[in-house]
């Protein structure tokens, strides 16, 4: 969109660097703090994951075939709660971009007049607002896709496949927190564009993201359909692989009556089911082979939403009073 | 090198083109302006009096009707002729005289004035009021 | 492209949810004017402006720059705007904030934006958030006169200045335009130096124009007049006032004055002031600043 211009300015530039110009050159030059934060911290935080991933593949390198209790400790001591809140922080990522990165973009311009400025340059608003929603989700999505293929690379060895439908982990892994990354970016820029205030614009998308999450966290057993296993009861062959998630048991009497497992009171639970005339089973459940399918749904999902909000965003500022 | 700087007289209540005019006339009048000098451009104008351009211009095209100046495309307005009169100048006769009235005008009880209002009112009955 | 008219509206209106700011607007600025736009404060000179700078869209009737609707994106291409505020990027230097008009006008002119900003004396790697009013003001104007507007758009620019920064302010403005030939439309409250700087006029009372035309001619159009007589007929009354015997009117003369009143010729502060203490005085519009009735279809 931007071509390489040479300035008429007598001092030629002290550093030879990509040389962006036009409306990405004062797209930069604008949020260059914020891209700039992202960035480093992006670069930062992928650099400690890749370090610690290899101190992964030593620790299961080295790690005895039996239990240990100095591996097991170091294990529970380091590991686990690293991976926990590493992928907590992964986790509500998106949500600090939104509030930070999208909402102030738009809404300080529109707070402090500056849009005007701009706009009554020679270039377009559609191509003013273009440009700076594509560079910010280019920046999103440069610096979620590092940290999510960073994070995905430490735990491929082991790790990663356990319980790999927990919300803290679903959204941290593949592409889903590039999806949720960049739909709060745009979603907090269109807010903020919107509310033309900067404060009140971080509040509103901070909301707005805690929703995201929830939906994204709430409904992702609708992104696929569950497989199902059965057979008579009881029977142990009848359950789920491993690894499998979002588990639900069935079980049926001759008649086709539905019997809950908590109408069962008292153990075991199979001689209970047994007496209530239980003869037949089937478990639902994703299975991990389905967990890319999942997540890519998903993130097409959340990148469409993302979409939508940035088409408005632009469409907007093409006819709106400012 | 700037030949004459103007001063606006914003409470004077005369429409600045003709200070202009007046001003321009004045110079020519005590040689402080002459033949072949170039007026300031409206743009040097305007940068030290905050004038609208398209006034000077105006007053500078009233002094070429009255075959003052004379535009010269691209390079400005330039002085066709002196009002410098021999007859006003510094040692002539008609001032020494006048100097002389003023004076004993003044040893008379004239406050300056006085001298003015009579200066005036003789010079109105003779070329007629402005 | 019409090089006739920097501006014509026809049948302008702007009305927000509080009503009209605008209202059946119908006047034409001639281009290579400095054209001053008065009006007491909500009359609507800056939703006038604001409408001319495409940041806010007419309601009603049509506006144009140079022959070029507004509803066009190219009419912004031919023209400058200064808001009052003057907003410009408080973090980026001077240098930056001249680049950002370089780089997003073809048409930029880098020679006169920093004349501009050097006869301010403004270091170029300075932060504009660091810099006075009047040199905030100056680097904007940089960034307006860099565009090479043919028509140059400013609300109330002196309105936040010093007396000093405000004459340089004045004599920058005026100096460009000199060179340029840029139009200028200025909203302002300064009446006493608005009659040094333009030579037209447009005055706006509750958002519909009341006077337009040029200074030159608007002028001449009326006698200040003072004098115990109580018959102003046949003559346009501005606005009169009596104290005791003696009566003091604004008036449009037609037809001859009679002897008994003493005559001045009023000067442009005189008119302004005379039409914003009465706005239901009849409106004047010289034949230029009229709009044809057959009007173009916007």
């Amino acid at each position: 969109m931007s071509t390489l211009v040479h300035t008429p300015s007598a001092r030629p530039p002290a550093r030879h660097r990509p040389h962006l110009s036009g409306m990405a050159w004062l797209t930069w030059r604008q949020h260059r703090a914020a891209y700039r934060v992202a960035i480093v911290a992006t670069l930062s935080a992928g650099a400690w994951m890749l370090y610690q991933g290899l101190r992964w593949r030593d620790f299961l390198r080295d790690a005895p075939p039996f239990y240990n209790e100095r591996y097991s400790h170091e294990y529970e001591s380091w590991y686990e709660p690293a991976q926990l809140y590493t992928g907590l922080a992964l986790y509500i990522l998106p949500l600090l971009l939104g509030v930070f990165l999208g909402a102030p973009l738009l809404a300080a311009d529109r707070d402090k007049g500056t849009a005007k400025l701009v706009v009554t340059q020679s270039v377009s608003r559609v191509r003013w607002m273009a440009t700076r929603l594509a560079v910010t989700a280019l920046v999103v999505v440069v610096c979620t896709g590092v940290l999510s293929a960073a994070f995905t690379w430490w735990w491929q060895p082991h790790g990663l496949e356990v319980e790999w439908y927990r919300p803290e982990r679903f959204a941290t892994t593949g592409p889903m927190p590039v999806a949720l990354a960049l739909a709060m970016t745009l979603l907090g820029a269109l807010i903020g564009f919107a509310i033309g205030r900067t404060l009140p614009a971080m509040a509103i998308t901070l909301g707005a993201g805690v929703a995201v999450l929830y939906v994204s966290t709430r409904f992702r057993g609708l992104l696929g359909v569950r497989r199902t296993i059965s057979g008579p009861f009881p029977d142990p062959a009848v359950r789920a692989p491993e690894h499998s998630a979002h588990i639900d048991h069935f079980f049926t009497t001759t008649s086709g009556r539905q019997v809950s497992p908590g109408q069962c009171s008292t153990n075991p639970l199979d001689s209970c089911l047994a007496d209530r005339g239980v003869v037949h089973s089937s478990v639902k459940y994703f299975d991990l082979a389905q967990r890319d399918i999942l997540q890519w749904t998903g993130a097409a999902f959340w990148t469409a939403v993302a979409l939508i909000a940035g088409a408005l965003t632009v469409w907007w500022a093409a006819r709106r009073s400012l | 090198m700037n030949t004459i700087e103007f001063r606006i007289d914003r409470r004077s209540g005369v429409a600045t083109y003709l200070q202009i005019v007046d001003q321009v006339k004045q110079a020519l009048r005590l040689g402080v302006l002459i033949e072949g000098d170039r007026l300031p451009t409206a743009r040097e104008v305007a940068e030290t009096t905050a004038v609208n351009p398209n006034t000077t211009l105006k007053a500078y095209r009233e002094l070429e009707r009255e075959g003052l100046v004379e535009p010269r495309p691209g390079r400005g307005t330039f002085v066709l002729h002196s009002l410098a009169k021999p007859a006003g100048a510094d040692d002539s006769p008609l001032r020494a005289e006048l100097r002389d009235w003023i004076t004993r005008a003044h040893a008379a009880g004239l406050q300056r004035e006085d001298i003015t209002a009579v200066f005036t009112s003789l010079t109105d009955d003779h070329y007629g009021h402005h | 492209m019409n090089d006739t008219w920097a501006i014509e509206a026809h049948g302008l209106g702007k009305r927000y949810r509080r009503g009209w700011a605008l209202r059946d607007c119908s006047f034409r600025i001639p281009a290579g004017r400095i054209c001053g736009l008065v009006g007491p404060n909500g009359a609507g000179k800056s939703t006038l402006l604001n409408l001319a700078a495409r940041l806010r869209r007419p309601t009603a009737g049509s506006l144009r720059l140079f022959g070029t609707s507004i509803s066009d994106p190219e009419a912004i291409l031919r023209m400058a705007f200064l808001p009052q505020d003057k907003p410009l990027f408080k973090r980026f230097t001077v240098e930056e904030t001249l680049r950002l008009g370089r780089e997003l006008n073809p048409g930029w002119d880098q020679t006169v934006a920093e004349r501009i900003v050097g006869a301010g004396n403004i270091p170029l790697h300075a932060r504009v958030g660091t810099l006075s009013g009047g040199q905030r003001t100056r680097v904007a104007f940089a960034l307006a006169f860099g565009k090479r507007p043919n028509l140059l758009v400013l609300d109330e620019p002196m309105a936040d200045l010093d007396p000093l920064a405000r004459h340089e302010t004045a004599a920058t403005l005026m100096a460009e335009t000199a060179d340029s030939g840029t139009t200028v439309v200025m909203s302002s409250h300064l009446l006493g130096e608005l009659a040094d700087m333009c030579d037209y006029l447009v005055l706006l009372c509750d958002g519909r124009i009341r006077l337009a035309g040029d200074v030159d001619e608007l002028l001449p159009a009326h006698r200040l007049i003072t004098g115990t007589g109580a018959h102003l007929e046949p003559h346009t009354v501005v606005e009169s006032r009596t104290t005791g015997r003696q009566t003091t009117a604004l008036i449009r003369p037609e037809g001859a004055i009679a002897p008994s009143w003493a005559v001045a010729e009023p000067c442009l502060e005189d008119v302004l002031l005379a039409y914003l203490r009465a706005p239901a005085a009849p409106v004047l519009m010289t034949d230029v600043a009229r709009v044809p009735e057959p009007a173009v279809a916007a």
